[in-house]
């Protein structure tokens, strides 16, 4: 068991490609924490992984708030005495964050940068504030959206590009204490959630004209996202940081 | 597939060129520690025996074969070899590399062109051939293992109080593999065949203290690549764990090129 003896929060770890790396973690033998923004989800993602014989416990947490980040934080020491691996994979994403630049609310601003970038922030630092002491790893979901343009996604891609920012500059300051920080850009990945992802775009006025063939040729899937958390969090990237890693079929590669 | 399994290479045929060299014998130890048949080949068979014969003794499934990159005859017999022998070739390890000359003012065009040989067309040869090969099996994996070296250009002042240098032809040639890398994976996709690098930091062996202390202050983890610290990305790119990453170049680096 890669993992065996680990503790992990994986935030929005109970559904789309969190909910896969939940599974992946926990599979290589780490008890995860899974943080959502709401309880039901949480509940419903860790009592599946119980009932198959894994540690998971659910948390609701909105990780804008530093204090209910602290108490997230406070939660997985209290349960478990520790924590070795974080995974900030909750963000606003899909045709949540659609909207063509050129009518982006105030709103919509807001909320993207607040959960996508400083709630990102605020975990990796309160959680980092405890990993000082025996090292860890701690690795952020980003989006290919962070390397190549996205029709109707201009501040999602800003905040998902901000992150490989983000990465390096954490992984030069953490590096001393033995604290690894890699990202995982995902490509195309199909959750319940965006499984009629082109109809949704199309509705908020998004053609798809740039959708393409991928070498791959097909959308991946959460199960294919996880065990790269698995092999980030583990003793096996043992010299990786700063990086990030393209999980995305090909889709960049043109 | 249950994510302990997904790392697994039980069953699995790789060749991993330059296989007995100091470097790529751990690609070597970790494909087959995981369960791989490897194939360790080069110029030097007498070397490769050797280090086969080592890791046999271990329990671990290696075996020696010959294999001049220089000529496309002996990859392509090489690769009727395993073929006759195995049936299959899951995986390609293209790790051998010529390192001949040095800085430009160093280096002869003689040995430029004798570097590109190796590093330019026999690379290219064992892609082609290899890939034909996969084609007809609907799968597999080739790795390259390229170089920090093939992304950023070199700090020389890492050189100073040594009599190293690095060498030109390796930042042409690497940084050639990586985007080979991804025109391969563009092109074998639709063949079920995934195609990465790697671009590993400074691996430590007999360098100067001087050039290893000037190395490790410029790493963010403070140090050069260790033995096993090649291991899981190799087994990583080489398994069913990476089974949607293609087209990758996985900086395996300490952090040197984040700053």
């Amino acid at each position: 068991m890669r993992l065996k003896d680990k503790i992990a929060i994986v935030t929005g770890g109970g559904t789309g490609i969190g909910s896969g790396i939940s599974r992946s973690l926990a599979e290589a033998g780490a008890s995860v924490l899974i943080a959502q923004p709401t309880m039901e989800k949480a509940v419903k993602a860790a009592e599946q992984l119980m009932s198959e014989g894994h540690r998971a416990i659910p948390f609701e947490v909105d990780i804008r708030e530093r204090e209910a980040v602290r108490a997230m934080v406070a939660k997985t020491i209290e349960s478990f005495g520790k924590i070795d691996i974080l995974v900030n994979n909750a963000a606003i994403t899909g045709s949540r964050a659609a909207s063509a630049f050129l009518d982006i609310s105030d709103e919509l601003l807001a909320r993207t940068i607040d959960v996508n970038l400083k709630g990102t922030f605020i975990v990796s630092q309160e959680v980092a504030r405890k990993m000082v002491k025996d090292g860890g790893s701690i690795i952020h979901i980003s989006s290919v959206g962070a390397f190549a343009a996205q029709e109707g996604a201009s501040i999602y891609c800003a905040t998902k590009a901000a992150l490989t920012g983000l990465t390096r500059t954490m992984a030069l300051e953490l590096a001393s204490y033995n604290i690894r920080v890699n990202a995982i850009a995902p490509g195309d990945i199909e959750t319940e959630k965006n499984a009629h992802h082109a109809d949704e775009m199309n509705e908020k006025g998004i053609q798809g004209k740039y959708f393409r063939r991928i070498p791959l040729n097909r959308r991946g899937t959460p199960a294919e996202i996880g065990p790269t958390a698995v092999f980030l969090a583990s003793g096996e990237s043992s010299y990786m940081t700063g990086e990030t890693i393209i999980v995305d079929g090909g889709f960049l590669i043109y | 597939m249950h994510t302990n399994d997904l790392f697994k290479l039980d069953g699995r045929i790789a060749l991993v060129t330059g296989g007995a060299g100091i470097y790529g014998i751990h690609i070597t130890r970790a494909l087959a520690e995981m369960g791989a048949h490897v194939v360790v080949a080069s110029r030097d068979q007498a070397q490769c025996e050797k280090v086969s014969a080592e890791m046999r003794e271990q329990g671990l499934k290696v075996s020696a074969g010959h294999l001049d990159l220089g000529s496309s005859e002996s990859i392509l017999e090489l690769c009727e070899n395993i073929v006759s022998e195995f049936g299959q070739v899951d995986i390609l390890f293209n790790n051998a590399v010529a390192r001949a000359g040095g800085d430009p003012s160093s280096v002869t065009e003689e040995q430029w062109i004798k570097a590109m040989e190796i590093n330019s067309s026999g690379f290219f040869m064992s892609s082609k051939i290899f890939g034909e090969q996969m084609i007809k099996q609907r799968s597999g994996v080739m790795v390259n293992i390229s170089s920090i070296y093939g992304v950023v250009g070199p700090n020389f002042n890492i050189y100073e109080g040594t009599d190293m240098t690095s060498p030109a032809n390796y930042a042409f040639a690497k940084g050639g593999m990586i985007n080979f890398t991804r025109y391969a994976a563009s092109y074998y996709g639709r063949f079920g065949i995934r195609v990465n690098s790697i671009s590993p930091g400074g691996f430590q062996t007999d360098q100067p203290d001087v050039f290893i202390e000037n190395y490790s202050k410029q790493t963010p983890l403070g140090r050069m690549a260790t033995d096993d610290d090649i291991k899981g990305a190799a087994v990583f790119l080489a398994s069913d764990a990476s089974g949607y990453i293609t087209g990758q170049n996985l900086m395996v680096d300490g952090g040197w090129t984040a700053i």
